[in-house]
Formats: structure tokens, C-alpha cells, sequence
């Protein structure tokens, strides 16, 4: 076998490459096919992937050059002014030694950490010894003292650490019984420790129970800070993937963030999170990846891909043992004690986004304050639902502590040199921005004397002294200031203090017109960056102007097609969303076009869900169907499935599909939107109470009332997990949708009860709005059917005086239904001009106008109470004959079920009571399949279809039927009158008929 | 260093065989003085050499007028790392171990794991051939094994999938073991 010269190579090759993406199976076969057409190409392949699976097997090349060294028997050996005594153990990074003092000055013991490294001659020691200059000056009582680091002349990098006794922390914990609150408070104790670190720009970065020891006296102390940096940043990621690789190293990534394992910046929150991962073993004795062996691998996705459960929910009742062991208490007090608050403050902490966990330790700890002091805590998690903040991507520095607010301007500084091209050693413009970088430091060591009262400066403090700074400074280096403005602009923004990042962007676009003129595109950018920061604060008009500016030098440029023409574009969308549709749609569809170059941003599914949504909104849901159905493909393809955006894409196209009757269609995307939720925020987020909530309510409105009702209680569920019963944003509608679907079943005490909870939530908090007229006007229905007319009245009066008032007509109920309460509270004639005037929108092709056959519904109704038979079956029969025609037939039992009632009715009364025989079992069959037995809808079809039997003289069959409906309504404590009546006729006539046969 | 990095690394792409020579003197007279300075006896040190690599790019792309492309760069750098890192491996062995303190002697450690320097000439020599054949297979090589770049980095400098570096990488793999076996 002679190796292959360079043309053999390069016949082979792409033979190779095509090789090598196909799986063994595929490859088999292939290679079969091409044995058959080139037979000489195939023989050097199969060298070639021989040679291959002998590679893979002995990992060549798989290991680094150089290798750790380990040293041994040092006993009595000294190193420094420290003599080895005896060795402590063998941690990841290198044995440990205790030692003392060798000349004999204090007699302090010491731990002597020898680090595995290579060697590479003797070079690098000044590094090491610079860098644990810093770590040694870091000086807290929660930290764990480094009296000394250097080399040696072996080239052998060493720690020498203070010697702490104590107990790891989850052990001193469980031993001593802590309860709940008692570990928050020494878990606040290693939170402090950390923001110091943190504000000496020093990242743990291995933060574990083992690396955080109690001593006897309850003093906390971490140790181990930043020494993983001090051996090498990126010597975790080495150890980790040699994890995939054959033979890897032993090291476990349990408490790894996930992007210390994807290879990403490592930063403060990456601290938070392992410290979340600490509480979290506190407070329930378990890892959030969950119990037993993982292998290395399973770790590592479960970590980076799955979301843990609550704390609360690991807590289960056979732990009783260890709870008792551990806390001194039964898992359902445990249970109670986490669940909410603190469940929600844990969770923040594991987020896998860097931006979205706390901040700063000081931000985690002052959440657990919040918390130990019964305060309401800010673990709220962000629903990416409402449109408000949609272009306003925060930027993501990750962190917004002191040390990053250093760095950043550092960053900032740095990056603003090089784009103004400006030599480092300039002496002018260095020393200007050297000495505004100094000052900053100071201000942000300025407490370190101090270190009994730990105090560091808080991330608001420098930034309120960097932007004072900044006003009056850099005047000479306008590219440096103009840097530094948009730096703290956007850590404003990030801490979300508008008002202050909308100051300073304002300034920076100032500077940046006198600097690049008016049109400039550095403006145009600025100024559409300032229009972003004012969605809350300013007024729209000045908003407008802003962002008509920028678009007017984009014109001026004549740049229609660049990405900052897009953006701007969708921003104007945004801005006329609310008062001029039409600009808004042209707006959104022009960025569309120009995202559509760009087919790899992201930013193209949130241009495009825009646009349908706006063609939505305007009716045009035909257009708008390819539109959203595209944004969630794109959306999908670049940031995966599931992503922060997909819920909400597939939720706002599944309306569309309903609207346009698509209900197999809608489902789907329901579903979708469901599932995205669930996987990417877990169970307990706001996304996922929506989604349910939509999908419930769809499923209810299409027939499935059980399995929406699920649907719909588990967003209930959600909602007590995460906020409370109290929460004035979402409870009222859960609540609403719950009481209404329990009600529609048959539930109506128990409908009633959760519609009276969202009435009064509304009432304290949204008084005299349409939102509590939506409320009163659901109340309304169930008091009706409970026959509790004057009750209903008021809720109805009530609502209708709101609708004046505000000047806005509450679309909330369909036309019918407000009928049918106007007409049983007194306002008949109200009602029939609204049933008369009711146009239906223009009607999409190929839709069912549903709204236009529930009002044919309602006068056939109508109709038929007023005695007007014959009209009744007129109006009732064509809706019948849409609906057997339609293919959404199974969508709208309901429907179907009303209709067929009122025509059988009329029809019964007509004397047609074969005819109306069908209709009546009809109606009965929908609503077995819809309703509970115990429902007085179903009843009425019983009692009607018993009325019938009893003309075509089968009177047994009428009356077990009876007997049904009697049981059924017989459940209700108060029913309407329109359910009881017919049932007291229905027995007169079958009671009459058996004494006209005895008579 | 009298030219620019940039215009060193323009003439040696369109220039002669001198001008190559010129660029990867300059690169290494640069990178072996951060080394010196830079290169600490810590942890898996082929990682180290990123940011050895790193640094070496801010520093020179300082001292000139424009901002040479840094893929290119790299290129070039991962290139003459290789040369460097044989280099160390040589004098290493060829160091004597002297002074205060011994925390422990080369022989105790584990021979059979010390990658050897006259091993790693090997594959630099095979290196060289492969880069006749297919220089991109090379230049992957050199940056994964010798500078310790991940799949995910490499891709990002020369503007490919992570897929297809790693196919890249395990072909150039396959030929290098081909050839270190038949030079045996």
C-alpha cells in the first residue's frame, strides 16, 4: 500500500468528503454503488476510511503536545517561606498541601495548592505572580485569603491559600437542621462575598459546595476565587471537551453554567448562575439536573438544553425522611415554604441566557431580602408577549455590575482607539481617557479599605458617576465620548432606567450631528436608536419626529435597502400601529422586502410576523396567512426550535387561522405555540400560561370543552404557581375564561364563582374600564341561565354605562349573546336593532361567516319566543344546511346544536314533529359531546326531543328522556325559567296523557 | 519591523517565495517575544496559545495604518506556532533542571505521554507535504492541534461550517496518519 501521490489525492477527495457525511449504513450502501462505476476510486476510499477507523480509535492527534505534571513527595520540602507538612487532597486542579510558616514568624497554617500545568521553561512567571497579586488583594471576611502565589524555579506554579477548617456548606446545613430561611441567610453571607470579587472585576468561576466551606463559628468562607482564570480561562473548556473525546479527564461539569460548556463568555453571570445552582442544593437537597448518575455527556446537554424543574416540585412526599433529617420538616411545609418567591427567584438565577438571570450578585441578594422580608420580589419572568419592546433589543452585555460597567467603558475605550484609528501612544488623547477610566476605577475601589462594612459600589452608583463624568469630559476625543455615551445609554437601558439612557443617547445623537453632520448615517442611526429608547418615556410626536428624521437622511442617501433602512422601517410600523394603519402596513411591508435580502436575520420573522399581524389587524387575513406562516419557518431556521419568539409567531398565525375558519389548521399552531413555550421558558413562565390559555379557550370555542378546560386549568395552575390569584394582569382573564368554559359545561354555580373572582379583580384594579365591562358582561350570561334576573340586570346596566362612558363598544361577547341578555334584561328593543344592524365583516372567501350565523341563530330564537313559527325554521334552515356542508362542521357543535334545537322547536310547533325528529336527536347527540350531563342546554334537547316522542306516540321513550332532563336540571339550585318551564309542561303533558288513557 | 503586517502579508499572498520568508520571519521574531513574556507554565498550554495569538494580532495590527485581515492572519500565525512550539519542545528537553527547588525531576514524570519533539517533527514534515496537496487541510491542523482553536473558532475565521471544518480536520487526520505509518 503505497501512499497516495497528490493526484490520486485529489481524485479521491471529494469521494472522501461525501464519505464522511454519511452515516455507516448509508455509507455501506454507497460505497457498494460506487465499487460497481469506479472501481479504482472505491479501492483508495476504502484505504482512505480504513485508515480513518484507525484513527478515531487511537485518537491521534487528539491530545495536546504538552501535558500536566504531578508532584510528589514533598514533605518537608519548603517552597517559599512555607514547609510542607502533609498532604489535604487531591483536588481537580492539583494536590493540595497543608503547610507552615518555615521561619517560624506566625503560626499561621496555610494550604499549598500546587496547579497541574506543563511546562514550558521558565517563562510566565511574572504573569502568574501579577495576576495573583490581584486575587491576593481581594480582601473580605467571606473570602478565603491568598497569602501567596508564584512559581517556582521548577517552573511549577503554586497557591499558597489561608487554611480554613469548616465544614462544606450543604453539609454544615443539613448537620445542624437549618430551616429555609436560616440558609438564605448564610447563602446571603456567600452572595456578598462574590459582589465584592465582582466589583474587583474577579470572576469565581467555580463556584460549588465543595469551594464553599463554614466554619465552626458560622463564619462562610469561599475559597478558590478565580483561580480558575489564574490557570487559564479557557482550561475548563480543555478539560470539557476531552470529555467527548476517548479518555477524557475526570472532570465533572455539575456545576458548570451553560455557556462555560458551549464555549461562550464567561462572565458575572455565569457566577449567579453557579450560585443558583448552590441554593438550589440548599434548599432541596438536589441537583437541578435531577438525582443519579449522569454520564459526562448527558450532563453537559441536560445542562445546556434542559430547563429545571422548580425547586418546589423535586420536593416529593417520600422524601420525608431525608426532609426531616435535613430541615427538621415534612416535604409539604418544605413544598409550601418554596413555592412562588422563592421558586421563581432560584429559577431566575438558572436561566440558561447569561442577560436573563440576575444581573449581579448584589441583585440575587437583594431578591432573597425581598423575600425574607415579605416583600413582593422582581423574579418575575419577562413574557417576550406584548409588542411593546419589540426592536428594542437589549444589548447584551450579560452583565450590569460595577466591574462591568469598568469593563465595558474599558471595552468601550478600547474599541473606540481602534475605530478612530488613533495610536495608542498619543500622548493627548491616552491621557484624557486614561484618566477617566481612573477615575472610574477609584470611584469603584473607593470602599475596598473598608472591608468589614463590605460595601462596593453598586453598578448605579458608577454609572451615575460615569455619565456626571462624561457631561463635562473627553470634549477633545468626541469619537471616544461618543463611544462611551452609547456604552452607558445602553447599560441604562439594560438596568431599565429609560429615562436616564434616553437622556444620554439624546446627547450622544447631539454630539454625534455636530461631529458627523446632518447627514450623516452615524445620525440617522442614532437617532433611530433614541427613538427606540423612548417607547415609554417622551411623547409620540417627538418620537415621530426623530424617526422621521432619520428616514429622511436615509432618503437623502438614498439607501432604501440596508438593514438600518429596515429597521426603520419597522419601527415606523410600530409607531403607527396605533393611528394610521395604512402607513403602519406600508412601512412594515417595505421591511420586509429589504430583511428578505438578509434571508440569515433574524430580524426578517420579526418584520414579517409584523406585517401579518398588521393585515391581520386590517382584516386582510388571506394575505397575511403566508406572512406569519413564513415568519415562524424563518424564526425556526435561524435561532432554532424552540426560541424566545416562536410561541408568540405560531400563537398570533393560529388566530389568524381561526379567524379565517382553518380550525385544523389553528389547532396545530396552538399546539405549536404550546409546545415552543414549554420547551424554552419550562412550565412556569408567562408564555406558557398564554399559550395554554389560547389553546384552552380555542378548544372550548371549537367543541373539545373537556380538553380545553384542561388546557384552561392549567394555565390557572400556572398562574398560582408563578404569580397569584391577586395578580391584576393575568389573573382576571384566566379566571374569566375558567369560570366561563366550567359554566358552558354545566358548571354554572362553579363557572359563576371564578367569572365573580376576575369581576372584582377588575373592579379594584381597572375600574370603570372596558376590561371590567367585558367581566360584567360574562357574569351577566351565567346569572341569566341561573335565572337570576335582577342580578343580571345590574351586571348588564353596569357594563353598559361603561361602554358610554369610555365611548368604546365591548367587543367581548358576540353579537347573539348580547342579545340574549339584552332581550331577557328588558332591553328587547336594544337588542333587535343590534341583531338587525349587525354586518358582518366582509366576508373572506371560502370562510364560514360565523358570526353572521349565530345572529341567524339568535332571531330564529327570537323568533321563535315571540311565537313567530314560521319564520323561526326559515331562519334556522339555511344555517343548518351551511353548517352539514361545511368542512369545520366538527368545529361547531354548538352551533349546529342551537340551530338544530330551534328549528326542531319550530317545527314541533308547526305540527311537523317527524320532520323535526332528526333535528332534536341531532341537537341532543352534540351536546352529549360537548356538555355535562348535568347541563340545562342538554336538558332542553332531552325535554324538546321528549315532546316529540310524545306527539309521534312513543311515550316511553319521552318519558326516560323526561327523567333524564328532570335529573339533569334538578342538579342546579337556582335555574332560569327558560329551562324549568319546559320541563313543568313537558310532565303536565305526560302526566294528562296517562289520565286521558286510564280516562 | 520596518513594513507593516499588512502589506508583509499582501506581498507574500502575490509575491515570491522571499517575500513569504520575510513575512514568516517577522511573524516569529514577534510571536517568540510575546512568548517569552506571555507563556506561562499553566494548564493545557496549547490553549494559552490563542491568546498568545491573539495578543500577537492587537499588537501588530497596532502599529500599522490598516487593519490586516485577522483570518489571514492567523493563517500565517498558526503556521509559524507550529515551528515555535518544536522549537520549545527541543530546548525543553535540552534544559537543564537547576536551581532552589525541585518540586520534581522530568524523569518522573510520565515518558511515554511527553509528546516527543522529534514526534512532532514528523508531523510538521507530514504537515508540510499535506500542505502541498491541500493547504487548507494543513492550515486546519495547525490551528486545532498546534494553537488549540476550536471547531467552532476556525470555522468563524475562514467563513465555513463547523461541519465542514471538522470533515476538514478528520481528512487531514486520515492523511497524516497514512503518512507517519509509511514513513516508519
Amino acid at each position: 500500500m503505497s501512499t497516495l501521490n497528490p493526484e490520486q489525492w485529489q481524485l479521491v477527495s471529494p469521494y472522501l468528503d461525501k464519505a464522511l457525511t454519511l452515516a455507516d449504513e448509508d455509507r455501506a450502501k454507497w460505497l457498494e454503488v460506487l465499487r460497481h462505476e469506479h472501481p479504482d476510486v472505491a479501492e483508495h476510499l476504502q484505504e482512505l476510511l480504513d485508515e480513518h477507523r484507525a484513527v478515531q480509535q487511537s485518537g491521534f492527534l487528539e491530545k495536546a503536545p504538552f501535558l500536566p505534571q504531578d508532584p510528589r513527595g514533598l514533605a518537608g520540602q519548603s517552597i517559599g517561606s512555607y514547609r510542607m507538612v502533609s498532604p489535604i487532597g487531591n483536588g481537580g486542579m492539583g494536590t493540595v498541601w497543608l503547610a507552615e510558616r518555615s521561619d517560624g514568624r506566625f503560626e499561621r497554617k496555610a494550604a499549598v495548592k500546587f496547579l497541574s500545568a506543563g511546562l514550558l521553561g521558565r517563562v510566565g512567571e511574572e504573569r502568574f505572580e501579577r495576576e495573583g497579586a490581584i486575587l491576593g488583594r481581594l480582601s473580605h471576611p467571606n473570602i478565603a485569603e491568598l497569602l501567596d502565589a508564584g512559581v517556582s524555579s521548577g517552573g511549577q506554579p503554586y497557591l499558597v491559600l489561608e487554611y480554613i477548617e469548616g465544614e462544606r456548606i450543604d453539609v454544615y446545613c443539613d448537620k445542624r437542621k437549618l430551616d429555609v430561611r436560616a440558609r438564605i441567610r448564610l447563602f446571603l453571607d456567600v452572595l456578598g462575598a462574590v459582589a465584592h470579587a465582582h466589583a474587583n472585576l474577579i470572576i469565581h468561576r467555580d463556584i460549588k459546595p465543595s469551594n464553599v466551606l463554614v466554619s465552626k463559628d458560622g463564619t462562610v468562607k469561599l475559597l478558590d476565587f478565580g483561580i480558575a482564570k489564574l490557570l487559564d480561562g479557557e482550561g475548563q473548556r480543555a478539560a470539557v471537551t476531552s470529555l467527548t473525546h476517548q479518555g477524557g479527564s475526570p472532570f465533572t461539569p455539575q456545576f458548570a453554567a451553560p455557556e462555560q460548556l458551549t464555549n461562550g463568555a464567561v462572565t458575572t453571570a455565569t457566577d449567579v448562575y453557579e450560585l443558583a445552582v448552590l441554593l438550589y442544593v440548599l434548599l432541596t437537597g438536589r441537583h437541578p439536573s435531577g438525582s443519579g448518575t449522569h454520564s459526562a455527556a448527558d450532563l453537559v446537554k441536560s445542562i445546556v438544553e434542559t430547563v429545571a424543574p422548580r425547586g418546589s416540585s423535586v420536593i416529593t412526599a417520600d422524601m420525608a425522611t431525608a426532609v426531616a433529617e435535613k430541615f427538621g420538616t415534612t416535604p409539604e411545609r418544605l413544598r409550601r415554604q418554596l413555592r412562588g418567591d422563592l421558586d421563581a427567584i432560584v429559577l431566575k438565577g438558572l436561566r440558561k441566557q447569561p442577560s436573563q438571570r440576575y444581573t449581579t450578585a448584589e441583585a440575587f441578594a437583594e431578591d432573597l431580602k425581598r423575600y425574607l422580608a415579605g416583600e413582593p420580589v422582581i423574579a418575575q419572568p419577562e413574557s417576550t408577549w406584548y409588542r411593546s419592546k419589540k426592536f428594542l433589543s437589549r444589548h447584551r452585555w450579560g452583565v450590569a455590575s460595577g466591574a462591568a460597567v469598568v469593563l465595558a467603558l474599558t471595552l468601550g475605550l478600547g474599541a473606540a482607539l481602534w475605530q478612530a484609528h488613533i495610536a495608542r501612544r498619543e500622548s493627548r488623547t491616552a491621557t484624557a481617557m486614561e484618566k477617566f477610566l481612573e477615575d472610574i476605577f477609584r470611584a469603584n475601589s473607593a470602599h475596598q479599605e473598608d472591608p468589614v462594612k463590605a460595601r462596593h459600589t453598586s453598578a448605579r452608583e458608577l454609572l451615575d458617576i460615569g455619565a456626571a463624568k462624561v457631561e463635562n469630559e473627553l470634549t477633545d476625543v468626541p469619537e471616544a465620548k461618543i463611544r462611551i455615551l452609547d456604552t452607558l445609554g445602553n447599560m441604562y437601558f439594560d438596568l431599565g432606567l429609560e429615562d436616564q439612557s434616553v437622556r444620554l443617547r439624546r446627547k450622544r445623537a447631539d454630539l454625534i450631528r455636530w461631529q458627523y453632520g446632518n447627514n450623516s448615517m452615524e445620525l440617522a442611526d442614532a437617532l433611530a436608536d433614541l427613538g427606540a429608547a423612548m417607547h415609554a418615556s417622551g411623547s409620540v410626536a417627538e418620537r415621530e419626529g426623530l424617526l422621521l428624521e432619520a428616514k429622511r437622511i436615509l432618503d437623502q442617501r438614498r439607501d432604501f435597502s440596508s438593514k438600518q433602512r429596515a429597521a426603520l422601517s419597522v419601527m415606523l410600523a410600530e409607531h403607527y400601529e396605533s393611528s394610521d394603519l395604512n402607513q403602519a402596513l406600508d412601512y412594515s411591508r417595505k421591511a420586509v422586502e429589504v430583511y428578505r435580502r438578509y434571508p440569515d436575520d433574524a430580524a426578517l420573522a420579526e418584520s414579517l410576523y409584523w406585517e401579518g399581524l398588521l393585515l391581520s389587524t386590517v382584516k386582510r387575513g388571506r394575505e397575511a396567512e403566508p406572512l406569519l406562516k413564513e415568519a415562524v419557518q424563518v424564526s425556526a431556521r435561524i435561532d432554532g426550535n424552540p426560541n424566545a419568539n416562536l410561541a408568540r409567531f405560531y400563537a398570533y398565525l393560529g388566530q389568524n387561522q381561526q379567524d379565517l375558519t382553518e380550525f385544523a389548521d389553528a389547532e396545530q399552531s396552538f399546539r405549536q405555540a404550546l409546545l415552543a413555550a414549554r420547551k424554552f421558558n419550562g412550565e412556569d413562565h408567562i408564555d406558557t400560561l398564554e399559550t395554554e390559555l389560547r389553546l384552552g379557550i380555542f378548544l372550548v370555542v371549537t367543541s373539545r370543552t373537556s380538553e380545553g378546560l384542561e388546557h384552561i386549568g392549567r394555565a390557572k395552575e400556572i398562574l398560582l404557581r408563578t404569580r397569584s390569584a391577586d395578580d391584576p394582569f393575568y389573573a382576571p382573564q384566566v379566571y374569566l375564561e375558567y369560570g366561563r368554559a366550567l359554566a358552558y359545561k354545566g358548571g354554572l354555580e362553579d363557572g359563576l364563582v371564578y367569572v365573580q373572582k376576575a369581576v372584582e379583580n377588575r373592579r379594584k384594579n381597572r375600574p370603570g374600564t372596558r376590561y371590567l365591562a367585558q367581566m360584567l358582561e360574562a357574569q351577566a350570561n351565567i346569572l341569566l341561565d341561573m335565572g337570576r334576573y335582577a342580578e343580571a340586570k345590574q351586571a348588564m346596566d353596569e357594563a353598559q354605562d361603561i361602554a358610554e362612558k369610555t365611548k368604546f363598544p365591548t367587543p367581548y361577547l358576540a353579537v347573539d349573546e348580547r342579545a340574549r341578555i339584552l332581550i331577557a334584561t328588558d332591553h328587547a328593543s336594544e337588542a333587535d336593532s343590534a341583531l338587525e344592524a349587525f354586518h358582518p365583516a366582509v366576508p373572506l372567501p371560502g370562510a364560514l361567516e360565523i358570526d353572521s350565523l349565530r345572529v341567524q341563530v339568535s332571531r330564529a330564537e327570537n323568533a321563535l319566543a315571540r311565537g313567530d313559527r314560521e319564520n323561526a325554521a326559515r331562519l334556522a334552515a339555511p344555517v343548518i344546511q351551511a353548517l352539514s356542508a361545511s368542512t369545520a362542521r366538527d368545529y361547531m357543535k354548538s352551533l349546529e346544536a342551537r340551530a338544530a334545537l330551534v328549528q326542531g322547536r319550530a317545527y314541533l310547533q308547526l305540527g311537523r314533529s317527524s320532520e323535526a325528529l332528526p333535528l332534536l336527536e341531532r341537537s341532543l347527540e352534540l351536546r352529549q359531546s360537548t356538555v355535562d350531563p348535568t347541563s340545562p342546554m342538554l336538558a332542553s334537547a332531552q325535554i324538546a326531543l321528549a315532546e316529540c316522542y310524545l306527539d309521534l306516540g312513543n311515550r316511553e321513550q319521552a318519558q326516560s328522556m323526561v327523567a333524564n332532563a328532570r335529573k339533569s336540571l334538578g342538579t342546579h339550585k337556582e335555574l332560569s325559567s327558560i329551562y324549568t318551564r319546559p320541563l313543568q309542561e313537558v310532565e303536565k303533558r305526560l302526566q294528562s296523557a296517562s289520565s286521558h288513557q286510564r280516562g | 519591523m520596518d513594513s507593516s503586517l499588512s502589506s508583509l502579508i499582501e506581498a507574500a499572498e502575490t509575491g515570491s517565495a522571499s517575500d513569504t520568508e520575510a513575512l514568516f520571519a517577522a511573524l516569529y521574531s514577534e510571536l517568540h517575544r510575546l512568548a517569552r513574556r506571555e507563556l506561562a507554565g499553566r494548564g493545557e498550554v496549547t490553549l494559552s496559545v490563542t491568546t498568545l495569538l491573539h495578543e500577537a494580532y492587537l499588537d501588530m495590527a497596532a502599529r500599522d495604518s490598516r487593519f490586516p485581515d485577522r483570518a489571514r492572519f492567523m493563517g500565517y500565525a498558526a503556521r509559524v506556532m507550529r515551528g515555535l512550539i518544536i522549537d520549545h519542545a527541543r530546548n525543553r528537553r535540552a534544559q537543564k533542571r537547576g536551581g532552589k527547588f525541585e518540586i520534581t525531576t522530568l524523569e518522573n514524570a510520565v515518558e511515554a505521554d511527553l509528546a516527543d519533539d522529534a514526534e512532532l517533527s514528523r508531523v510538521s514534515d507530514a504537515l508540510d507535504k499535506l500542505a502541498k496537496v491541500d493547504e487548507e487541510l494543513a492550515e486546519v491542523v495547525d490551528l486545532k492541534f498546534f494553537c488549540g482553536f476550536s471547531f467552532a473558532e476556525i470555522a468563524t475565521m475562514k467563513k465555513l461550517s463547523e461541519r465542514t471544518v471538522q470533515r476538514k480536520w478528520e481528512k487531514a487526520r486520515i492523511y497524516l496518519h497514512r503518512e507517519l505509518r509509511t514513513d516508519l
